[in-house]
C-alpha cells in the first residue's frame, strides 16, 4: 500500500485539524466518502414468459435491485442532456413500445437524426449486434453513446459525471448499486452498466394474446389463426407470407440482417442509408438492416429504419408487392399473392403480439 | 480428469522428492488439443459468397448462404474389431456465411494416442431436436442467438440452409433458391471418415473438413433447381432429400 501517501494525508488532516476551532474532530472522513452507506446488493429477478430462457447477463454486470433502480432513474433523467431538456426516455417511451413514434428521432433542440427509434423490449436477448445496423455489440457499450451524440443528448460525459457526483441522491444510489467507496468513483462506465441493467429488465411479460394462446389459456379467432398460419407458412391452402423466417417466435426477430426490398437502387452502393454495409464494408451488406421484433408492433409506428410506413397495412402491402429487387434482396421477399382477406388476417395476427401489461408495468415507468 | 486425480498423490510425492534435486521431472499430462477446421468449396474453388458466379449445368449460379449443425462428433479407434469412441462435442453450428467460409472449433484435453477416424452427423439428433430454443441458454448454438434455425411448425431445428440464385438464361427471370432441411427424418445419421491421426502432447493438430457444395447439388444427378427452388415445408421434400443424401459423399476429411 501507499503508506507514504496515507501518512501525508493523515498528517494533513492533523494539521488542518489543529488549525481548526476547539470542537476538533480527530479524524474527518475523506471528502466524498460513501462507506457509511450500507452496500447489500440484492439480486433482481427478471421474470420471463413461457418458452424463454433466463435473460443472458454479462458476468460483470449481474442485475441487482439497486442497479436496475439506478438505471431507471438515469434513463428518465434529463441530467444526461446538455441543457437538461431530454432523457433517454424522450425517444424510448413505454407508451410507444419504448419508441418515440416519430419517423426520425429528434435530439436536443430539435436536431434531426437519420433513423427511427427502436423498441427496447427484450433487448437483453439481442446478441447479434444492436442498432438497425448492428454497429454496437452490448447494451453497456450502447448506453455510452446517446449522451455525446450530436443528434441526441449533445452532452459530454465528463460534465455528466461531475453533475452526478454533486447530486443529492445519485452518490447514494451508485454506492448501493456498485459498492463504490467515494463519489469520485462515479463514472460513465458505471452509469452505462446501470442503464444496461434497467434495459435488460424490460422483458415482454408474456401477456400478449399470442403468449396466452401458446400457453393454451386462450384461442385465436379464425382471422388470427389464418394470419398465424400465413406468418409461419403452415401447410394448407393459405398463401405463405414468409414473415416467421426473419421474425421468428418467440422473440419475433431472429436478429439477423436482411435487405427486405424497401429501396430501388442501381448499385448496392446507392442505398441512401447503407445500413450493415457501412459497418462491415462488404458490398452485399449494403442496404441490410436488422429485422426488429414485432412484439408490441401495434404501438411502435411509424415503421422501418426510416419510419417510412405509417401503418401496418402499408407494411403488409410492401411485403405483398415483393419489394424492390437488388442483388442482395432476400430470397423470401417475393410477391406473396395475398388477397384483401389474407392481408386483414395477417394484420389480426400481428395485433395478437400486443402486450400492454409490459408497456404499463410500473417497474418501467418514470420514477420521478 | 479421473486419471489426473489418480496421478495427484504421485505428483505430490514427486514435488516432495524434487526438493534439492534440480533434475526432477513432473509427470507430463497425457492430454492435448485438436482443432477441427471447416471450409466450403464449390468444385475445385473455395466457396465465395454472392460475388462469384459458378457454372451450374450451363447456367450461372451464386451462393448467398450456407450453414449446418454438426453433432455427435467423436474420434474413434478400432480395437479388436470394435470401435472405441472419444467424444469431442455434442453439437455446434457451422456458419460459413458469417465467418468468411472458415470455421475452427478447438477441442481441449483429449487423450493422446493414435486414432483411426472421426464420426459425426449433420443435423440435430432427435433428443435435442425435441427441445426448443428456450430450453437452452441464449448463447448455446440451439438457443435464442440462433432462432433463425428453429421452425416451430416442423417441431424441429433447421439442420442446414443453402441459399442462392440461378440465372437461367439472358432475359429470363433469375431463380432464388433456398433449401432448408429439418425434422428427424432428415438427420444424416453417423457419417464415418477414416484418417490416421496421432495426437501428441504439446502439439495441436488440425483435422480439415472440406464440404463441396457443387457435389451436394450434382451427386446422384443434378438437382433441378428451376423445378424445385425451395424446400421450406415438409411437403416439398425432393430437394431436401437430395441435399441430405449428398452430405456424406460431399465431405472430405484429412
Ligand atoms: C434523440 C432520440 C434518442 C435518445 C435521446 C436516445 N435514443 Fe436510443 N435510439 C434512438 C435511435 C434513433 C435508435 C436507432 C439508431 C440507429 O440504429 O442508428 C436508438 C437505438 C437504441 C438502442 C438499440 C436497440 C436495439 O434493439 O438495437 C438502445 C439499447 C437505446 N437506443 C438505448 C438508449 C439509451 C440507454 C439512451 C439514453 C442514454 C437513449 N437510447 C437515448 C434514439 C434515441
Ligand atoms: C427476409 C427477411 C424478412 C421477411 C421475410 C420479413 N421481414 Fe419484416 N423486416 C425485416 C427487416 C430486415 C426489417 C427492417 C428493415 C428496415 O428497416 O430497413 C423488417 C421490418 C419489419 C417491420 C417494421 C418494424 C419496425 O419496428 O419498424 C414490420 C412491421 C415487419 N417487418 C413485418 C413483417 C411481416 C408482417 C412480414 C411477412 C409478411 C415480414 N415482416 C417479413 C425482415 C423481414
Amino acid at each position: 500500500m501507499r503508506i507514504p501517501t496515507l501518512i501525508s494525508i493523515a498528517t494533513l488532516i492533523f494539521i488542518i485539524g489543529c488549525g481548526a476551532d476547539d470542537d476538533v474532530i480527530d479524524f474527518m472522513p475523506p471528502v466524498g466518502d460513501l462507506t457509511d452507506i450500507p452496500y447489500n446488493p440484492m439480486p433482481y429477478n427478471v421474470e420471463v414468459p413461457i418458452q424463454f430462457p433466463p435473460i443472458p447477463v454479462p458476468p460483470n454486470n449481474a442485475l441487482t435491485e439497486a442497479g436496475v433502480s439506478l438505471g431507471r432513474h438515469l434513463f428518465y433523467d434529463p441530467i444526461l442532456s446538455v441543457d437538461s431538456s431530454m432523457a433517454c426516455a424522450a425517444c424510448h417511451l413505454p407508451v410507444g413500445g419504448f419508441t418515440d413514434n416519430q419517423k426520425i428521432s429528434f435530439g436536443v433542440g430539435g436536431a434531426t437524426g437519420t433513423r427511427s427509434s427502436m423498441s427496447l423490449i427484450n433487448s437483453a436477448f439481442y446478441l447479434n449486434g444492436l442498432f438497425w445496423d448492428g454497429r454496437i455489440q452490448s447494451l453497456e457499450e450502447q448506453a455510452l453513446l446517446p449522451v455525446e451524440d450530436d443528434v441526441e443528448l449533445m452532452h459530454q460525459w465528463g460534465d455528466v459525471e461531475i453533475d452526478l457526483q454533486n447530486h443529492d441522491e445519485y452518490p447514494t444510489m451508485f454506492r448501493q448499486a456498485f459498492g463504490i467507496e467515494n463519489v469520485s468513483q462515479i463514472s460513465k462506465e458505471l452509469a452505462a452498466k446501470a442503464l444496461a441493467q434497467f434495459e435488460r429488465s424490460i422483458v415482454s411479460a408474456g401477456n400478449s394474446k399470442y403468449d396466452r394462446v401458446i400457453a393454451l389459456d386462450e384461442f385465436f379467432t379464425d382471422a388470427e389463426q389464418n394470419g398465424f398460419d400465413m406468418f409461419f407458412d403452415a401447410p394448407g391452402d393459405l398463401p405463405d407470407a414468409e414473415c416467421g423466417h426473419c421474425h421468428n417466435a418467440p422473440l419475433f426477430t431472429t436478429n439477423e440482417y436482411f435487405n427486405n426490398g424497401l429501396d430501388a437502387v442501381v448499385s448496392l452502393f446507392d442505398f441512401e442509408d447503407p445500413g450493415l454495409g457501412a459497418v462491415t464494408g462488404n458490398e452485399f451488406d449494403y442496404g441490410k438492416f436488422r429485422a426488429p421484433t414485432l412484439r408490441n408492433i401495434e404501438f411502435t409506428a411509424p415503421y422501418m429504419h426510416d419510419g417510412r410506413f405509417e401503418t401496418l397495412e402499408e407494411v403488409i402491402e410492401h411485403y405483398n408487392s415483393g419489394g424492390h429487387t437488388a442483388d442482395n434482396l432476400d430470397p423470401l421477399i417475393q410477391p406473396l399473392q395475398l388477397t384483401e382477406e389474407n392481408k386483414a388476417d395477417l394484420l389480426a395476427f400481428l395485433l395478437t403480439l400486443s402486450d400492454t401489461t409490459t408497456l404499463q408495468n410500473p417497474a418501467y415507468q418514470n420514477p420521478f | 480428469m479421473k486419471k489426473l486425480l489418480y496421478l495427484f498423490p504421485f505428483y505430490c510425492l514427486l514435488l516432495a522428492t524434487s526438493c534439492g534435486d534440480d533434475t526432477a521431472v513432473l509427470p507430463e499430462p497425457e492430454v492435448t488439443d485438436l482443432n477441427l477446421t471447416f471450409r466450403a468449396n464449390f468444385g475445385d474453388a473455395d466457396l465465395d459468397f454472392n460475388t462469384t458466379s459458378y457454372d451450374y449445368e450451363g447456367m450461372e449460379m451464386s451462393i448467398s448462404k450456407f450453414d449446418f449443425f454438426i453433432s455427435n462428433v467423436a474420434l474413434y479407434k478400432n480395437v479388436d474389431g470394435n470401435q472405441e469412441q472419444t467424444e469431442l462435442f455434442e453439437i455446434d453450428f457451422i456458419d460459413f456465411t458469417q465467418n468468411n467460409n472458415e470455421v475452427t472449433i478447438l477441442n481441449q484435453d483429449l487423450p493422446v494416442g493414435e486414432y483411426d477416424g472421426i464420426v459425426f452427423s449433420i443435423g440435430v439428433p432427435s433428443d435435442l431436436n425435441s427441445q426448443i430454443p428456450g430450453d437452452f441458454s441464449s448463447t448455446h448454438p440451439l438457443g435464442f442467438s440462433n432462432l433463425s434455425h428453429y421452425w416451430a411448425d416442423w417441431n424441429s431445428y433447421i439442420f442446414s440452409k443453402i441459399e442462392g440464385r440461378l440465372m437461367p438464361a439472358p432475359g429470363q427471370d433469375e431463380v432464388f433458391f433456398s433449401y432448408h432441411t429439418g425434422s428427424d427424418d432428415f438427420f444424416s445419421g453417423a457419417i464415418e471418415k477414416s484418417l490416421s491421426l496421432n495426437l501428441e502432447v504439446g502439439v495441436t493438430k488440425t483435422i480439415n473438413f472440406e464440404i463441396d457444395l457443387q457435389n451436394i447439388f450434382l451427386s446422384g444427378g443434378a438437382l433441378d433447381i428451376q423445378t424445385y427452388p425451395h424446400s421450406h415445408s415438409l411437403s416439398e421434400t425432393t430437394a431436401a432429400t437430395h441435399v441430405v443424401n449428398n452430405y456424406p459423399n460431399s465431405i472430405t476429411v484429412n
